[in-house]
């Protein structure tokens, strides 16, 4: 085995362009695919941690408005209440009502954002959360109770128990019932705080459709058979009390463990999982390791050729096939191993960022466990065998013949694996360069797209206690004495972080007409502060703030119900009329990524959580401390909170971002291991016909000529590599465009560029190196063996 | 020991046969020293590939110890390689990330001989061709004269019983030459059958029997 591996080292150390080149691709390869078994570990790790998670369930709804489903993860209270009680394989039921995070005021001191949930006293029941204090029994059976995970009991208590100490939220004062373990990251919901529904001003007798409904099923349940029972009552509970809309309603179960990457809903409690990405970074990663080894494997058959006498040889004096091919292989393992063991050094660097990347906070130690250690060993041994086979069986077949007449007969085959390799490579670079300039083009283009409102340099303050709207006008008047604010608006809803839904129709028109609207309450003012465009009418007055006849529309909204300038202007949300006074263009709250629905603004309520500003500037910390101060005046307690409108928008392209990043670092990769692969493979190349150019050049040939000769082998095969790619890279850039309402046409100059651009890095790279070979004095190369 | 007969072979270039080697016939006995002569291009390297296993004769019956070697198996012919054949060449063909001993140690490693033995077989065929310092040096270290001795004790080193010499002192001078043929005839004497190719008349001599080989045809045995 020592003698093996000394021999081993020598052949390296003799071949050390070639391992070099190896090590750094494959360990490249290695790094991004440890990545990502570290990524898809962890996302398909959500929830397990519960006890019973196998039979834990969530109900959910769907709401069906001509062609326009809404997959909602939320259902009635009823749900909880009536149905659930029917049903013995439910062995427990849970309904958990997610509020804005709020402020939590402990003896003297303020915490604010914090999670919280109200939830049925059976919360634990279904949720076995582990107690640090307390028990789980009667923790929110009390409307005065409370229970908080141990980090926020730590933060506060220290390590004292809790237990009957007073917190107050908002204005409400309860008292610790116990504490919980933290729950881990990988859980589609976390919270700080759980109160009990009842806690919460007539949470428990909302009408709508407001709760996560979750069951624990009982053992051995017939899940299909359930699911049908179950789904067809809450289907007649959902019809029943939505009888006045226009709808049709469904109803699906899921279970836990698959709510984080499979939920069909469109949202969930935690951002969901998106399986889509997780594929694109698996492919990504399996791409690169591919090139590499591929690289390996062409450039494991070159020094091999540089063997064939060594090889030939071994055969002479007793070696059999089977014996080469296994030290052949001894070799591609020794040599991924090393590359291994580089690569977890290449993660300690590369981790942080990816972790960043994708916004989870993997670990590097995950490797170090036994499924990690197995993993680590089944990649090193298929990627060894896979780089390592086709060479160990085409160069075992060489002969002690070859050696003496000295030729290379046995191993022509790589002849045709070369330039297919080479073809196979770079055709996955232009595919990999053309998607990430469409997606950048795409993500530029979005971005650029007007949106139908003005949001420069708007900010908003936000988390200050219910009761500041009484404060509103003095708030107003006092915040434009700030030379730098140049207008203030409030509202209750922010722009980008989603409206309320409603139900309309045109007054008088029969019940089942009633068709689903988006809602933004806000006060007069806003739509000047956000520059709205009005098409006609006019926007709301100040004497009009609190009434709720007078609403304005957007254009989507006012072609859905047939409402222009001159028609009837009355509509029903309520049961009594409201008049339109307005109609605005669609503006894209959500950015230019979805498409706008309708909408409806009104200044009906009085409540605000935003109070809007438009400066005239950037926001300096003298204009902040202004604002802040002029706040607290009104709101002693007030934690700022406060947010750029644009960051919110921003944030909606946050998913195209990351895979322009993933596709981005992928291409960079994947181009840097194939020019490296090309680079070796050339010089051994070359190395091979020194002998032959020298010749050429004495029978004279120029080193234009024979630069031409070498170059020209080399862009067939890259013409070809982009006739492979094109037709694929096209087909694949148009489906994900079709995937956005508003998109770039394909762009052929993209292709193009996608294209020349590896051609030329290709012809650079390789370029120099065979214009030195071809201005060598061909003397040293006749006499070159 | 060994039998050829009526061998024949040839390449088909453009449906053109083109001989090698046309109509051999040839015995040899155990414990003869046979020397191969003729100009360049006679078919002398390919006949003695062909006793020698590496190469198959296009037509035409061996026998090598009376068993026929047409169309024997991969895993027969490593046999016979491990057991029974060793070579030499002209430019020794040593493996040059292999030290001395190393080298001389691969056949018996194949041959799945002990490392003990293994030890007791190297120390002392370096002490027989006086290569006990040079053990640990690689062939690039050595002249041409050392190297080709290293040759001889690898291809020894597994006791076979027939030597094959393709050109044994063409890279060398010729001192070393007769130093080399000395060893040979010394290792014929032992018992060892050789059968070598060689261009110097002088160096045919020490064979007990000299075949001319003249475009593929064996022309005269003297």
């Amino acid at each position: 085995m020592l003698k093996h591996l000394k021999f081993t080292l020598r052949i390296f150390v003799k071949s050390r362009l070639i391992i070099v080149t190896n090590t750094i691709g494959m360990s490249i390869g290695f790094a991004v695919c440890i990545l990502l078994w570290l990524y898809v570990s962890y996302e398909t790790s959500y929830d397990k941690h519960f006890e019973n998670s196998d039979r834990i369930v969530r109900l959910n709804t769907t709401w069906i408005e001509g062609n326009n489903n809404e997959f909602l993860p939320i259902s009635l209270r009823k749900a909880h209440t009536e149905l659930a009680p029917q049903f013995p394989e439910i062995e427990a039921s849970v309904q958990v009502f997610q509020m804005w995070t709020s402020q939590i005021k402990i003896e003297t001191l303020l915490f604010a954002g914090n999670k919280m949930l109200y939830a049925d006293s059976t919360f634990f029941k279904v949720f076995k959360i582990p107690f640090v204090y307390g028990s789980p029994q009667n923790a929110l059976l009390n409307s005065k109770s409370v229970v908080i995970a141990e980090s926020l009991s730590q933060k506060v208590f220290g390590n004292i128990n809790p237990i009957g100490k007073i917190i107050v939220i908002d204005t409400k004062v309860l008292t610790i019932s116990g504490v919980t373990k933290d729950l881990p990251a990988t859980s589609h919901f976390t919270y700080q705080v759980i109160l009990p529904m009842q806690a919460y001003d007539n949470l428990m007798y909302l009408g709508g459709l407001e709760f996560f409904t979750y069951f624990l099923l009982a053992p051995n349940t017939n899940i299909n058979a359930f699911y049908n029972k179950f789904n067809s009552k809450h289907k007649e509970l959902l019809q029943d009390r939505f009888s006045d809309f226009n709808a049709t309603f469904d109803s699906f179960i899921e279970p836990l463990l698959d709510l984080h990457l499979y939920t069909k809903s469109d949202f969930d409690l935690s951002p969901k999982g998106d399986v889509k990405k997780n594929i694109l970074v698996a492919v990504i990663a399996l791409i690169i390791l591919l090139m590499a080894t591929v690289n390996c494997i062409n450039l494991f058959i070159v020094m091999g050729q540089n063997r064939i006498k060594e090889l030939g040889m071994r055969k002479v004096i007793g070696a059999s096939i089977s014996s080469l091919k296994k030290q052949l292989l001894y070799e591609s393992l020794l040599q991924n191993l090393i590359a291994i063991i580089v690569s977890v050094g290449l993660l300690t660097v590369i981790l942080p960022i990816f972790n960043s990347f994708v916004q989870r906070p993997l670990l590097i130690s995950s490797i170090f466990t036994l499924s990690g250690f197995f993993t680590l060993l089944s990649f090193w041994i298929v990627t060894s065998i896979m780089s390592g086979a086709y060479p160990a069986y085409v160069l075992s077949k060489s002969t002690a013949i070859d050696v003496l007449k000295n030729n290379n007969a046995n191993t022509n085959s790589k002849r045709m694996l070369t330039p297919s390799i080479v073809i196979f490579q770079f055709a996955i670079v232009v595919f990999l360069l053309f998607s990430l300039l469409t997606v950048r083009y795409q993500l530029e283009f979005l971005k650029k797209k007007p949106l139908g409102l003005n949001l420069h340099n708007v900010v908003s303050f936000t988390n200050f206690n219910r009761d500041i709207y009484l404060h509103s006008q003095s708030i107003e008047s006092q915040l434009l004495e700030i030379p730098e604010v140049e207008d203030v608006a409030f509202s209750l809803h922010t722009i980008g972080s989603g409206p309320s839904g409603q139900g309309i129709k045109l007054y008088g028109a029969s019940d089942d007409a009633g068709k689903s609207i988006d809602e933004y309450r806000v006060y007069p003012g806003f739509c000047k502060l956000y520059k709205f465009e009005l098409q006609w009418g006019r926007f709301f007055r100040p004497d009009e703030l609190g009434k709720d006849d007078v609403i304005i529309l957007n254009e989507s909204a006012a072609d859905m119900l047939g409402i222009d300038e001159h028609s009837e202007k009355i509509v029903d949300m309520f049961d009594f009329p409201m008049r339109v006074i307005g109609v605005v263009s669609d503006f894209m709250h959500q950015g230019a990524k979805s498409k706008v629905n309708p909408m409806e603004l009104s200044c009906r309520g009085l409540r605000f959580w935003n109070i809007n500003i438009r400066l005239n500037s950037n926001l300096s910390e003298n204009t902040r401390k202004k604002i802040v101060n002029i706040i607290k005046e009104h709101d002693p307690d007030y934690v700022p909170k406060y947010q750029f409108i644009n960051d919110i928008i921003n944030g909606f392209y946050d998913n195209e971002s990351q895979v322009m990043r993933i596709v981005g670092f992928g291409s960079i990769v994947a181009i840097l291991i194939s020019l490296m692969g090309l680079l070796a493979l050339t010089i051994y190349q070359l190395k091979k016909r020194m002998k032959e150019l020298a010749i050429r050049r004495i029978m004279g040939a120029s080193s234009i000529n024979i630069l031409v000769s070498l170059i020209k082998k080399l862009l067939k095969q890259l013409i070809w590599a982009s006739l492979l790619a094109t037709p694929i890279a096209l087909w694949v850039m148009s489906y994900w465009l079709n995937g956005y309402p508003y998109h770039i046409q394909i762009s052929y100059l993209i292709l193009l560029l996608s294209i020349i651009l590896p051609v030329l890095l290709t012809l650079i790279t390789v370029g120099w190196l065979l214009l030195r070979v071809a201005n060598k004095n061909p003397i040293e190369n006749v006499t070159y063996k | 020991m060994i039998n050829l007969k009526e061998i024949n072979k040839y390449y088909e270039v453009k449906k053109q046969r083109s001989f090698v080697l046309k109509s051999v016939n040839l015995t040899i006995k155990e414990g003869e020293f046979v020397s191969i002569m003729g100009p360049s291009g006679a078919g002398k390297s390919t006949l003695l590939n062909i006793i020698g296993l590496l190469d198959e004769p296009s037509e035409g019956e061996y026998r090598f110890y009376d068993d026929s070697m047409s169309n024997i198996k991969e895993k027969k012919k490593v046999d016979y390689h491990r057991n029974h054949i060793g070579f030499i060449f002209q430019a020794y063909h040593l493996i040059e990330e292999m030290t001395v001993y190393e080298n001389i140690e691969t056949p018996l490693i194949y041959k799945g001989i002990k490392n003990r033995e293994r030890k007791t077989i190297i120390a002392n065929l370096l002490e027989q061709f006086n290569l006990g310092d040079k053990k640990d040096l690689f062939p690039s270290q050595l002249s041409g004269g050392q190297q080709q001795l290293v040759g001889i004790a690898r291809a020894v080193a597994g006791k076979p019983k027939l030597l094959l010499a393709d050109e044994p002192t063409g890279n060398l001078h010729t001192d070393q030459g007769i130093m080399i043929m000395d060893l040979l005839k010394k290792l014929n004497a032992e018992g060892i059958t050789i059968i070598q190719v060689t261009h110097n008349k002088e160096f045919a001599k020490y064979g007990n029997r000299i075949i001319n080989l003249v475009d593929g045809l064996v022309e005269e045995e003297k």
